[in-house]
Order: C-alpha cells, then structure tokens, then sequence
C-alpha cells in the first residue's frame, strides 16, 4: 500500500500528465485533510453508510422470506428462479429510470435500488445455501425432535451460514457500488448527498485532488468492511468450525 | 411386550416409471436389550429397514411396532447413528453436540445435571479429553464415537446403527466394535446394527438378519456363539463359513416367488449335539 502511494507520487511528479488530472498523492492527501477538517466528507459517507445500511437490512429480510417461501411451495421456487434468471444479469442501475418515475429522485430511490443490487445475489446465495445443508444434519434434527422453524433455526441456518456470509458480501458490494451510480447519475435532492454525489460535484468543479480523495475514502470504507466485520465474523464462525472451504 | 416387531413391512420406491422394491415382507420381533444385526448384499434394503424403523422413511405395507406402538414419525425412542461422518454439528463443539440433544431430551433437567450426564457420556466412549474440540479437528473414529455418544444421551430404548464404522480402517473398526460392545452390556439398550462384515456380524449380534437382494429375508439366525466371541474359536469359523454361504445366496434375485415363500431359515448358527457344543 505504501510502495503503491510512492509510485503514484513519482508518477505525477513527473508531469506526464497535466497536474489537473492527474494530482500526487501528496496533494490527494492534503485535500483529504482539508475536507475531514471542514466536516464535508463525513457528513457525506455517513449518508451513504445510512442508505446502505437501510437498503441492506431490508434486502436481507426480503431475501429470507423469498427463500422461507421457496422452501415451503414448490411454486414459489420456480417463481423465484425464473425471476432470478431474468432480474439477477439486469445492472442495478439499469432500473433506476424506471425507479426515478415511480418513486422521484430522493433517498426512497436510493434505498430501492440499493434494495435491488442486494437482493438478487443475496438470494441466490441464502437459497443454494439452504438447499446444500447436509440431508444427514436434518436428519439428525428431525430424529431429536426438531421441526419447522426449531429446525430451521438450530440446523439449517447455522449449516447455510458460509452461503450467507458469502451473499451478504456480494450483497454489500453491490449496495455499496448502487449507492454511489445513483448519486453520480441524477445527484442529490436538496442538500442530501452521499459520497457519490460528492464525487460528482467535486470533478464538477474541477476540485481533482478531492475526487480522488473521495476515492480514498470509497476504498477506505471497503476494506475496513471487509477486514474488520467479514473477516471477523467468518474468523469467529465458519473458520473456527471448520465449514469455510465451501 | 417386544421392544421392536416388524409386521411384514415392504417398501416400494417408486421412481419415475420404475418401481424398485426395497423390503419384501419383512417380519421379526427384538426383545429389550437384544442386539441384532442386519447383514446384506449392497442393495438389499438394510439402509430402508432402519430408515423405516427411525420413521424416517414409511413402509408401503405392513406395520413397525416400537414397545408396542405404531411408528409414524422420528422419534427419540429410536435414536439412529449414519454411516455419513458429517453428522456430527459442525458449529458445536464435542460436548455442545452431546448438550443439544441433551437438553431436547431431557429440558427438565438443570444446567449442572445435564453438563454432568454429558461428561459421563464423553466418558463413556472415552473422549472426555475432546470435550472441547470442534467436529472438523476430529478423526473419523472419533467423530462416530461423538455420534454414539450423543445418540446414547438421549436415552433411546433402540440405538439404530447404519454401518457407523464402515468407512474406517479395519484396526480402528474393531476397535469400536468392542468398545459398542462393552457400551451395549453396559447401558443394555436394544441395538439394531447394519454391517457388510460378516466377522462384525458373528461377534456383535444376538440375532442375525439375512437380507437378499429384491429385500426379502433369506435367514433369521440366533447366533448362539458363546460370549465373549473369538476369531479362533472353530465354533467361529463354522458360523463364518454358513453366514458365507447364507449371504452367498442372497446375491440372487430369488426366482418368481419359490424362494421367497419357502420362508427364512431359522436354525441357530451352531447346531448343538447331544453331549456338548458339536460342530455342524
Ligand atoms: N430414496 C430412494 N429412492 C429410490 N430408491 C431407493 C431410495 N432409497 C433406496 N432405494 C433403493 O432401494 C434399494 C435398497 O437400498 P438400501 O439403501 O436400503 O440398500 P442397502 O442394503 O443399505 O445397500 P448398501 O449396503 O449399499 O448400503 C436399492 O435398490 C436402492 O436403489
Ligand atoms: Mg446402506
């Protein structure tokens, strides 16, 4: 990480490009300073943080109860799947005209389309979890006794626990990449943004080294994520039992 | 009253167009604490049996009777232990596994009793040191040991076993056949035990099922070899050599229905002579 911030900032040192586009490192890291101090950038990533955070939540619970569904009916299986097949290729964005008319511009549409991104590889996830959970484990539940939800909750969700981890981190991917499209594509409503829309009138204005700053900290956010709470969570879970290989 | 009776039970699968016939008319009676082993061809419908039995699985025809009752559902009277090694929980550990089932079969119980009851269990299959380890940091012996432990915990009047050691190496299965043995007059719980092996089969069992393929019974032999049962005993190897030629048979389909009306064979294994065991 610090040999790649020293080639950039010999890269740009070297004026191969116009200093405009291209600014060091240094000047990158300056500007961050400056907009942490004015209090602009986090205002910002905390908006976006609270749109993924509500369209995540909500994706994770719909995408549960897709699967509860599924699991039950039959048909709602095939419904799933067929909706999956024609909805799961479709790039988020691409629904966020149709979104914009239904619903206007605002964090509803934002909220809905990050609901969107998630749910669909979040599903196919949780439910291909689900239906890999060993027969023999469920056996052994029935045998104690287990039905419905007790062994839904004490068998098959802890067996599917490395297919959901997986999707909620495709899941978060996802969001986190809608987010910041949707700002990019039509900004923000009033003075409401996120880090995308920071993104958009930062270039607007020419501001260089705070576009990449707010890059940064778009990147800064994903590996913390990954590291702190997936890691985490995988290295107190499915790691220490053993499942993580599938 | 008998602990277990299979009242010409028959199992059909019916897949597609074909039907495959799993059990045939499969009649026995198991009194408390017997063991009894189910030997077969591959194919032979052993696994269906204690499917059945553990209500896993329904009959097409005919009825099971646990002391007594009908079976139609799961239950921890009939506690089953698969050949598979990953039956055990894997996101608990040793004793977490013995502690849910545990607690499921016993939720009166208070939390010292029962953590006690699951020791003595570890203990019992001798992984009291494990107690903490999870699944995956087991061998596959000790896996099924887990297994037998928890299903032992439960307190089932019938231990269902599929071929648990099959996929072990031959020192460590008889190893665990002597140590299920020893559990066996131990606890005295009924034990309805699967194997290939025929040598399993003579040293384990008080009563041997011979299934032949198309799922009938082919021969319901007491095994009267005396306890504990040697290899080198010649009794041995006489029963060794009529439980080869039993299940020798049973690789045939019988045809159209003779075989299968003429009924099992019945006879003890060894046939005793006036004047003493003689062997036959
Ligand atoms: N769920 C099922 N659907 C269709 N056929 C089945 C099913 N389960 C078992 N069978 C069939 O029933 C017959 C008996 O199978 P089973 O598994 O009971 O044999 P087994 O004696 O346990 O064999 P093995 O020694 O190989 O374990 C086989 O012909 C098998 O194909
Ligand atoms: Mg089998």
């Amino acid at each position: 990480m610090c040999l790649l911030a020293l080639v950039w900032e010999f890269l740009a040192r070297l004026h191969l490009w116009p200093e405009l586009l291209f600014p060091p490192f240094s000047s990158v890291v300056a500007s961050l300073v400056d907009e942490i101090a004015q209090g602009e950038i986090a205002g910002r990533t905390w908006y976006s943080l609270s749109l993924i955070g509500a369209g995540l939540s909500l994706a994770v619970l719909a995408s549960f109860l897709a699967c509860a569904l599924a699991m039950m009916f039959p048909a709602c299986a095939d419904a799933l799947s067929a909706l999956m097949a024609v909805l799961h290729p479709l790039p988020a964005i691409a629904i966020l005209p149709v979104l914009l008319l239904w619903f206007k511009t605002g964090r509803h549409s934002i909220v809905l389309l990050i609901v969107f991104s998630a749910f669909w590889p979040l599903t196919a996830s949780i439910h291909a979890g689900l239906r890999s959970v060993p027969l023999t484990q469920i056996e052994v539940g029935k045998n104690l006794g287990l039905k419905g939800l007790s062994l839904v909750g004490n068998v098959m969700l802890p067996a599917a626990l490395p297919a959901i981890i997986a999707g909620l981190r495709v899941g978060w991917a996802r969001a986190w990449q809608a987010s910041v499209a949707a700002e990019m594509v039509f900004g923000a409503s009033g003075k409401d943004g996120g880090l995308g829309w920071f993104l958009y009138k930062k270039r607007y204005f020419l501001e260089v080294p705070a576009v990449f700053a707010g890059m940064l900290v778009i990147i800064a956010i994903g590996l913390l994520v990954e590291n702190l709470l997936f890691k985490f969570l995988e290295r107190h879970t499915i790691e220490r039992w053993g499942m993580s290989s599938e | 009253m008998k602990q277990v009776e299979f009242r010409q039970v028959s199992k059909v699968f019916a897949t597609g167009r074909q039907k495959i016939v799993a059990l045939r008319d499969v009649s026995f009676a198991v009194e408390p604490g017997e063991f009894w082993t189910i030997v077969g061809p591959s194919g032979s419908g052993k696994t269906t049996l204690l499917r059945c039995l553990a209500g896993l699985e329904r009959p097409t025809s005919g009825e099971i009777l646990v002391a007594g009752r009908r079976v139609t559902a799961p239950g921890r009277d009939r506690m089953m232990v698969f050949q598979d090694l990953d039956q055990l929980f894997p996101w608990r550990t040793v004793l977490g596994n013995i502690l849910f089932a545990l607690r499921l079969a016993r939720p009166d119980m208070g939390r010292k009793e029962c953590s006690d009851l699951a020791h003595s269990y570890l203990q019992l299959v001798g992984l009291e040191d494990y107690a903490h380890l999870y699944p995956h940091q087991l061998s596959g012996g000790m896996k099924q040991r887990v297994a037998i432990a928890r299903a032992l915990g439960v307190q089932p009047a019938v231990l269902l076993m599929d071929e648990p050691f099959a996929s072990l190496d031959a020192i460590t299965r008889a190893g665990l056949t002597a140590e299920l043995l020893n559990i066996w007059s131990e606890t005295r719980v009924t034990v309805i035990f699967v194997t290939h092996n025929i040598e399993e089969a003579l040293i384990t069992a008080d009563h041997i099922v011979v299934l032949a393929r198309g799922g009938s019974v082919r021969a319901l032999l007491p095994n009267n070899l005396p306890r504990p049962r040697q290899v080198d005993d010649p009794a041995f190897a006489v029963a060794r050599q009529r439980l080869h030629e039993l299940l020798g048979q049973a690789q045939t389909l019988p045809e159209g229905n003779a075989a299968h009306e003429r009924g099992p064979e019945a006879h003890p294994l060894v046939r005793p002579a006036a004047g003493g065991a003689h062997l036959s």
